[in-house]
């Protein structure tokens, strides 16, 4: 598939083309307009180069509604919308913020202040509850009251801030944690034998891609007829931890054959 | 690892197969579903025809009532980040690719953060958005025969007898 061109180089071309029938059917008389004519060609294209914005740009109106949120974290009865909303409960979506609040990435040296932290983080959790067209950036930017590219990048400076702590919450047990498990074991079978060293189960899932790829699709083609990523998934089972999920997210990379592996 | 792999070819090339010795101490194993090969660290269920067998078939079925638990936290995951019902990442480069993962490391730091703030009780909250259903329609496992021809079974045949043992009290 060719790339669309882009509208400055479709401007650009097309006045070339008009100049140069122009010429064909009224030349330049003499050497004077000739000399004229290209100065003012010429200034009419760099103009078409330097101006930043081709196309009219209204503002786009918005009127989101995010700040619902911090109405229903407000009253323990409305906690459930909140959770519906942001897919976390008020106290987990203050805990993630006390986090990554101070992280580097959202602070600049400039005087223009940055949209506030727990705006970004709310915009970044509601799209990650989200699938289908539902979940498409100018969805969501409409829902939440900003642009295009500001969900881009609140999605973007907020994932690097909570991956920096990827460590912390996705390790290895302790040889305390792991005897934790061991007994749970026991308990469920009601003897002490080598099952107890059983203390992790490995799965696999399949993370459905929403269309096909460009590069390599066909690597990424699943058998149930749709295009994926297979994430390997390391479970601790316990009561205490059920379904405390350590994730050794094994990522491969087809072409150069690389396998990038998350640990702590 | 892409959609088109399939479990076993991509846990090898998880830290815990690569590096079982720092992952696991001692007699430590893993529990897996039959789409895994068998060896030490690594303790499947049964394939047929061997799950046939009655003190195989008790035992499957006893590691399958653990296993359920892997199932419900999958579909805990994705109830609650529902992004991973279809990512909308456009993979046309290899940095696209690691940007697909890195929506995924995200959900899981962040449904880890809720089982240390909350419990398990609340990580489980969205479990029934993404039933067993949808998760079946998901798994990356499938029979294959023949899959990992140097099975190393002594471990499990271990397990199998200590079960048969207890259960019939011997």
């Amino acid at each position: 598939m060719m790339p669309s061109k882009p509208l400055r180089r479709d401007l650009i071309d097309s006045f070339l083309l008009s100049m140069a029938t122009w010429d064909i059917f009224s030349p330049p008389e003499n050497l004077e307009e000739y000399t004229l004519n290209l100065q003012k060609d010429l200034e009419l294209i760099a103009l078409l180069e330097e101006t930043r914005y081709l196309n009219n740009r209204p503002p786009v109106p918005k009127l989101g509604n995010i700040d619902l949120a911090w109405e229903f974290a407000q009253d323990p009865a409305h906690h459930q919308r909140f959770v519906d909303m942001l897919r976390v409960s008020p106290l987990v979506f203050l805990t993630v913020l006390d986090l990554i609040e101070d992280h580097h990435v959202f602070k600049n040296d400039t005087n223009l202040g940055q949209t506030p932290v727990e705006q970004q983080l709310a915009v970044t959790l509601y799209q990650m509850g989200r699938y289908g067209n539902g979940a498409s950036v100018e969805d969501i930017a409409r829902a939440a009251g900003y642009s295009e590219g500001s969900v881009e990048k609140f999605t973007d400076c907020c994932f690097e801030a909570i991956l920096s702590f990827h460590g912390l919450f996705v390790r290895k047990l302790t040889d305390d944690e792991k005897e934790v498990e061991k007994n749970w074991m026991d308990d469920c079978l009601g003897f002490r034998g080598t099952w107890r060293e059983g203390w992790v189960m490995y799965d696999g899932t399949i993370v459905v891609l929403y269309r096909k790829l460009g590069q390599n699709g066909d690597a990424y083609y699943t058998r149930k007829a749709n295009y994926g990523l297979n994430l390997q998934v390391h479970f601790f089972i316990t009561e205490k931890s059920l379904s405390n999920l350590s994730c050794r997210l094994a990522t491969y990379l087809r072409t150069s054959a690389l396998s990038i592996i998350h640990m702590e | 690892m892409t959609g088109s792999a399939h479990d076993s070819n991509a846990f090898e090339h998880t830290t815990a197969a690569k590096h079982a010795d720092w992952f696991f101490q001692g007699e430590e194993f893993a529990w897996a579903d039959s789409a895994y090969a068998v060896n030490s660290t690594t303790i499947p269920v049964h394939k047929k025809p061997a799950s046939l067998e009655p003190k195989n078939a008790l035992f499957d079925k006893v590691v399958a009532s653990l296993r359920v638990r892997s199932e419900h936290c999958m579909g805990a995951l994705k109830g609650r980040f529902q992004c991973l019902r279809g990512l909308r990442v456009h993979i046309n480069s290899n940095k696209d690719h690691y940007e697909a993962c890195r929506w995924i490391s995200v959900a899981i730091v962040l449904h880890n953060v809720v089982i240390d703030v909350e419990g398990s009780k609340s990580a489980e909250y969205f479990g029934n958005v993404h039933g067993t259903e949808e998760e079946e329609e998901d798994t990356g496992n499938y029979q294959e025969d023949g899959v990992g021809g140097d099975d190393d079974d002594a471990k499990r045949r271990k397990l199998v007898e200590e079960l048969w043992a207890f259960e019939n009290g011997l």
